[in-house]
């Protein structure tokens, strides 16, 4: 027997805001231009260095640095898709990028767990992928999945056992940051491949995306880029993520953060377009902060994160925002800090994707408690972006006519029909015996532990588990 | 129809929160020759036990509890009169309950009104605003086993002491207990008056009353 997934209940904000102004825009993308054209970008694919050549680019093969006019790169990026649809195991797990709305994810992928049973530290193992892939499968937060730590208990092909553990234990999209080689890549879309059943499918409802890596400053990744190539080629979306740190890998400032991490980023999705022209791909801009005394990386202020949303429609794709994640170590006060606040602007500049949630000390730790706590800021996010009904049932001027001066509301049937409409936290202000509330945090716990021992989302078929573990097998004899 | 049924639809009455529809089942009930204690213990009662679980499952809301106690109060009204005189309702207690002098405000002492009358006290609601001699008459009049005294604010809470004071003083401490409750009061602050008892709500009132006098646990309210 298996349970029903909940449906996921993505943002939808009823308003809009603005980050940067249009001339603030035009600067950055004034300034990726002259990046890519002055300074260019290393390249150490030759691969990739080829279809750049054949494309326009002006290639340094020697020296493996791509420089590329605005011509070029405007030519290429107008082929890319604005839209597409990301696919669930079901349809009822798509993600329509066109949709107004965003769809947010777990965070990925982490080292360290703290055991779900045990409370002890330890490495991560693939059974934390599935155990967490459950939880996120069950929680209407999340509308797609990162492998949230990585499969270490399989060093032969770590990456494809996380898609594994993901691909049995949700019907959610899973996207992978991972997948970084091209052979990896080859094994990850053959397991899409059954996953969807067809090649058509695939390509119509992709259940995999892939998340790259560029290299800060103005680098990218021989192998990853390969990756990317391979995946962009099968129709599994690819998306660019620039992780500059502010002081060290880009200049001391914000803009010039920007500047370097959009230059990265668009250098490659040009690489893309060029290749397999109209590939979905999208834009992912989460920078770190450079701490002045220790070199250590922590997150920007929230607004950082929403520019890059602003910064990949410029350029007409999608983006895949930064929410969550931050350096605490432990559940409390830190861990809370920031990450609706990047959820909630991202949504409001029209972010299509964000992800982030659930783990903590710099997106290395897996914690029990932390998806249900993030999902708890999340939802908190998404109410407060909603639009607010001023039906006249909601205005409810009958009721107050009834009730009148000095009455209370709580012996009305419209409070009553009301009270089971609206949403109530599993988490946050759950009563106590004696009139108080319980904590958060033990609530969470109980949440989680009430999942992992109710919640078995529909499995795969018999045959489609025994060729993931074919394929698995394929991999690691090949990958060894 | 069978007495078994007018006891479930009296039940139902109550679960529903109708109170038309429980005075008219009662009615018909009377008028059908039902014995009258009966339908307040296997109807009323059964229904209210229902609400009281359907509320600690979190099934059920304050809206249900308050609205299922109206009905209950509505059958009563007509069930009570037709009591055989060897007859009487079961009462866990008097009680009376009231805000303090200098406060108006009155939704939850009047929510804690509602659950003790739902769970088989019997409740004298002297309103707002009332200064300590009230409550003291009140007990005396009806010999009333418990006060409850609400109130909100900082600036009147110290009346809650008064009423303890002239219960002493009219002789009536030793035989009636004492709880508190509003924002700013606290189980400190009841020690520091000699009252006997705080409660942060109105579940948790309901739970301190059965404590006070003495009856069981409300197992609906437990968690």
């Amino acid at each position: 027997m298996f349970s029903e997934t909940p449906p996921i209940a993505p943002i939808a904000p009823a308003y809009r805001l603005r980050i940067l102004t249009d001339e603030q825009l035009d600067r950055f993308k004034a300034a990726t231009f002259e990046i890519l054209e002055r300074t260019g970008v290393l390249v150490p694919s030759e691969r990739a260095l080829k279809i750049y050549a054949e494309h326009g680019a002006d290639v340094d093969f020697e020296n493996q640095i791509v420089r590329l006019s605005s011509d070029v790169i405007l030519g290429a990026l107008a082929k890319a898709p604005r839209h597409y649809t990301m696919g669930g195991r079901t349809r009822a797990f798509d993600l329509d990028l066109s949709k107004p709305v965003t769809y947010e994810a777990t965070d990925g992928t982490g080292t360290k767990t703290i055991d779900y049973v045990t409370r002890e530290l330890r490495a991560s193992i693939k059974d934390d992928v599935a155990k967490s892939a459950r939880v996120a499968d069950y929680l209407s937060a999340i509308s797609f999945y990162w492998p949230m730590v990585s499969a270490q208990d399989h060093p032969q092909a770590p990456s494809l056992h996380e898609l594994d553990a993901a691909f049995n234990n949700t019907l959610k999209h899973v996207q992978t940051p991972t997948v970084v080689e091209e052979a990896t890549a080859r094994y990850a879309i053959e397991m899409a491949r059954v996953i969807s059943g067809t090649e058509e499918a695939m390509r119509a409802h992709p259940p995999l995306s892939l998340l790259i890596c560029t290299i800060a400053p103005l680098a990218q990744d021989e192998g990853a880029m390969d990756a990317a190539l391979t995946a962009a080629e099968a129709g599994i979306p690819v998306g660019f993520m620039a992780m500059p740190n502010t002081g060290s890998t880009a200049p001391a400032t914000i803009a010039g953060t920007v500047a370097v991490g959009d230059a990265e980023i668009v250098s490659a999705l040009v690489l893309i377009q060029m290749a397999f022209p109209g590939a979905p791909v999208y834009h992912s801009f989460m920078p770190g902060m450079t701490h002045p005394r220790t070199g250590a990386y922590y997150g920007h202020e929230a607004r950082v994160y929403a520019m890059g949303v602003e910064l990949a429609h410029m350029w007409g794709v999608p983006t895949l925002a930064g929410t969550f994640g931050g350096p605490a170590q432990s559940v409390g006060w830190e861990s809370g800090l920031g990450g609706d606040l990047a959820s909630f602007l991202s949504a409001l500049c029209g972010g299509e994707m964000g992800s982030g949630m659930g783990l903590l000390d710099g997106s290395t730790l897996l914690h029990p408690e932390a998806l249900v706590l993030d999902a708890e800021l999340y939802h908190s996010v998404r109410v407060n972006a909603a639009e607010l009904d001023t039906s006249a049932d909601q205005l409810a001027l009958d009721v107050i006519h009834t009730v009148g001066p000095r009455g209370h509301y709580l012996r009305e049937r419209h409070t009553r029909d009301y009270f089971h409409k609206m949403e109530f936290s599993e988490v946050l202000h759950v009563p106590d015996v004696d009139g108080s509330y319980r904590e958060p945090v033990e609530m969470a716990r109980r949440q989680t532990d009430w999942i992992l021992d109710n919640h078995h989302p529909e499995p795969l078929s018999d045959s489609q588990k025994a060729e993931l573990t074919r394929i698995l097998e394929a991999a690691e004899n090949e990958l060894s | 129809m069978s007495d078994a049924d007018y006891f479930e639809r009296l039940a139902r009455t109550v679960l529903d929160g109708d109170e038309e529809e429980a005075e008219s089942v009662a009615k018909a009930a009377v008028a059908d020759g039902l014995d009258a204690l009966e339908c307040i213990n296997r109807g009323l009662t059964e229904g209210m036990n229902r609400v009281g679980e359907l509320f600690a499952s979190g099934d059920y809301f304050l809206p249900e509890l308050i609205m299922g106690a109206d009905a209950m109060k509505a059958a009563l009204a007509v069930l009570e009169p037709a009591l055989l005189d060897t007859q009487q309702r079961e009462v866990l207690g008097r009680v009376v309950l009231g805000t303090v002098e200098g406060d108006v405000h009155d939704i939850g002492k009047t929510l804690v009104g509602t659950l003790l009358t739902a769970d088989g006290f019997e409740v004298t609601d002297i309103g707002f605003d009332q200064p300590a001699s009230e409550f003291v008459a009140a007990v005396k009049e009806t010999n009333a086993d418990l006060v409850g005294a609400s109130a909100l604010l900082t600036t009147t809470m110290r009346v809650q002491a008064q009423i303890i004071e002239e219960l002493k003083a009219a002789g009536l401490r030793d035989s009636v207990k004492v709880m508190v409750g509003g924002a700013p009061t606290a189980q400190a602050w009841a020690d520091s008056i000699g009252a006997d008892g705080h409660a942060v709500d109105a579940i948790g009132a309901v739970a301190l009353a059965r404590l006070l006098v003495d009856a069981p646990p409300s197992p609906e309210y437990d968690d």
